[in-house]
Formats: structure tokens, C-alpha cells, sequence
């Protein structure tokens, strides 16, 4: 303030050089925590909120007859495989004659039909016969399989002609199919496959299995 | 800036170095080396990560270059004209007949890098073109103009 009164305003000036600085470490912190420290730490985000999204569905366990084809694009938990032949992980070829997988984190695509499965994407961790390989890994599989089973795993639509039963809302509803119409809106819970055997066990938008039409919004 | 001969009439235009930007364009550099190297070391880059990291140097490019836009300097033969500001502009004239001495600033950083600030006095301490690749040359350019204008006589 000087002599005559006159008040002087202190004005705070935004260094940009300072902001960009505090950015640049907040990325970069960011970065090495979660590559080095927790990688699970975005999935754990994201895990939430899928259960949030459970919690709004339908409760179902079918076991069925297997569809033709799958196609999922979907983020995978873990995928538990059996397959005959080789296959790529980040470029390297497995010349196996048949292998068990454990795949972590997957994120991609899945393509099922009754023989065959296709999957492209990435993980985190994928055990080979037990043997563990870490990193940011492309998968690429084309191969004939005996068992698969995918935990938490994300399906928009599935409809075919089935036959088997499916339970509704933990038991409360129990239908039989017999090449009856099946079809399933937003499911997310576990997939197994084999070739004779389909089980689906989670949660769904919206179900109709033979007459019966549930839908996640007559639940309330 | 190279040395030639001055002609009559040219207009020299001259922005901020890019030099100032080095330490953001250094942050880069290490950003890109580091993912190379998580990259190379196995580890998980999350999508996020990535996605951050390709939004900070996109960032760090725009706002290097919009600050560097925010300032412009020309010298013609009878004055040197410095524009300031982005949408709305401020133009000032300083006329070589008002310019009684020319100073350059430059601390360390800018010594290494070979640019810093250029101070024009008229009989006190007066603008400083800021942040000039050069400056020495730029000063030596402004001295050749100056004598020009004086040798032609202000009126001319």
C-alpha cells in the first residue's frame, strides 16, 4: 500500500511453464504406477462398475446345448483354455500339440463356434502349461479346442434354438427348452464352452427362454 | 540468423525462439523414451497411460505454439513494430529515432541456447523484445537498419 492509500492488488498470475510441469509429473507418476507398481489399479475402476451393472440384471445359470458361433469383444478377467496346436503370444510361436492356457486380462476379440476359436487381443499375464509370461502380450489364437471357460466376460446378444434348462432369478423360475427359442440382451458372468457342453452363469438385461420373457426392469 | 546485406525496404519478421520450449520438448522426449522402455521391458501400458501420455504431448505442442504466436516482432527501415496478444492485438511502434541504446540479456540457459532478451532504450529502459534466437545478430541487423534511417534522415 503506499503513501497515499492507494491499495495494489496482488495478482496471481498462472504460470503455464508451472502447470505444464505439474502435468508432465502427474503423467509421468501415473505412468510408472500403474506399468510397475499396481496394473490393476484402471481395472479396478472398471470392475466396479461392471458390478454395479450386475446388480441391475437378471440372475441366470443355463446349461444348453452349444450355439454355432459366439462373437464376443469384450474385456475378459481370465480365460481358462484348452486348445490343440500352435499359436502366437506377442509374435512367438508355441509349437504345442495341444497346451492349457490361463489368460489374465484379456481385451479383444473371441470367435467361437463348435471346433474352432478365434481370439485377438491383448493381456496382462498368460500362463502356458503353468509357465507364466507378463507384459503388455498380443494373443493371436486360430485353433481347435476342447474347453474353454471365460470369467466375466461381456455378451450383447446371443439367440439360437436350444435345448436344456435355464434357471431364472436364483431357481424362483426353472425352464426347460427343447429346441426352443433362447436368447439373452447384456449378459456378464462366465462362460464355459466344450463341444457338447454350454453353460452360461451371470447376470442379464433381458431373457427370453422358451415363453418366458424376464427383463431386468419387472424385477423391481 | 546468417550474415548479409541489409537492402532497403526489407522487412525482417521474427517470432519468439523455439528454443524457450527445450525443458517441454525435453518432457517429451523422456515420456516417449520411458514407454519405450516399459514397452521393451514387458511391462503393462494401460490404455490410459498411453492415452495420457499421447494427450500431454499434444498439449505441451499446442500450447508451446500458441504461446509463441502470442508475440511478433518486425523491423522495417524506419521502426520496430511488436504485436502482442491473440484475438485482440496490441501493435506498438518504436521509431529508430527514439531508440537511444540497445542492451541483451541473457542468463545462463539462454546463453547455452544462444537466444535471449533484448532491451531498447528511449533515454530510460524501454520494451523488451523477448526470448530472440540470436540476439547479437538480431542487435547488429537493428544497428544496420538504424544507421540507415539516421544516414537517410527521418523525414525520408
Amino acid at each position: 500500500m503506499s503513501d497515499k492509500g492507494a491499495v495494489v492488488k496482488s495478482r496471481r498470475k498462472i504460470s503455464f511453464s508451472g502447470v505444464l510441469f505439474f502435468l508432465f509429473v502427474l503423467v509421468l507418476f501415473f505412468l510408472i504406477y500403474t506399468s510397475f507398481f499396481n496394473p490393476d489399479f484402471i481395472q479396478s475402476f472398471t470392475g466396479n462398475a461392471i458390478k454395479e451393472e450386475i446388480f441391475l440384471g437378471v440372475p441366470i445359470q443355463a446349461d444348453l446345448d452349444p450355439p454355432e458361433n459366439i462373437m464376443i469383444n469384450s474385456r475378459v478377467d481370465k480365460l481358462n483354455l484348452k486348445i490343440i496346436g500352435a499359436f502366437l503370444i506377442d509374435g512367438k510361436k508355441y509349437e504345442l500339440i495341444s497346451a492349457s492356457l490361463v489368460i489374465d486380462n484379456f481385451d479383444g476379440d473371441i470367435n467361437l463356434d463348435n471346433k474352432i476359436l478365434i481370439l485377438n487381443g491383448k493381456a496382462t499375464k498368460i500362463f502356458v502349461e503353468g509357465i507364466p509370461i507378463t507384459g503388455n502380450l498380443k494373443i493371436s489364437l486360430n485353433n481347435k479346442y476342447e474347453y474353454v471357460k471365460l470369467n466375466n466376460v461381456y455378451i450383447s446378444d446371443l439367440s439360437y434354438d436350444a435345448s436344456g434348462i435355464v434357471r431364472l432369478e436364483n431357481e424362483k423360475v426353472t425352464v426347460n427348452l427343447e429346441e426352443d427359442k433362447f436368447n439373452i440382451n447384456n449378459f456378464r458372468g462366465n462362460l464355459e464352452k466344450s463341444n457338447n457342453y454350454f453353460r452360461l452363469d451371470g447376470m442379464a438385461e433381458e431373457i427370453s427362454a422358451g415363453m418366458i420373457n424376464v427383463k431386468a426392469n419387472n424385477e423391481n | 540468423m546468417k550474415k548479409k546485406r541489409i537492402y532497403d525496404g526489407e522487412i525482417l519478421k521474427v517470432r519468439n525462439s523455439r528454443k524457450l520450449y527445450i525443458p517441454f520438448y525435453l518432457m517429451i522426449i523422456f515420456l516417449i523414451i520411458f514407454l519405450s522402455y516399459i514397452k521393451f521391458s514387458n511391462r503393462p501400458i494401460s490404455d490410459i497411460s498411453f492415452k495420457l501420455v499421447l494427450a500431454f504431448i499434444i498439449l505441451v505442442i499446442i500450447v508451446t505454439e500458441i504461446h509463441r504466436l502470442g508475440n511478433f516482432y518486425e523491423v522495417n527501415d524506419k521502426s520496430i513494430i511488436h504485436t502482442n496478444g491473440y484475438f485482440w492485438t496490441i501493435s506498438k511502434r518504436i521509431e529508430f529515432g527514439a531508440i537511444s541504446d540497445i542492451d541483451i540479456l541473457q542468463g545462463p540457459w539462454q546463453r547455452m541456447m544462444k537466444f535471449g532478451n533484448i532491451v531498447l532504450f528511449k533515454f530510460s529502459e524501454g520494451p523488451i523484445l523477448k526470448n530472440i534466437n540470436r540476439p547479437k545478430d538480431f542487435v547488429d541487423y537493428l544497428q544496420t537498419k538504424m544507421r540507415g534511417f539516421r544516414a537517410r534522415g527521418p523525414g525520408r
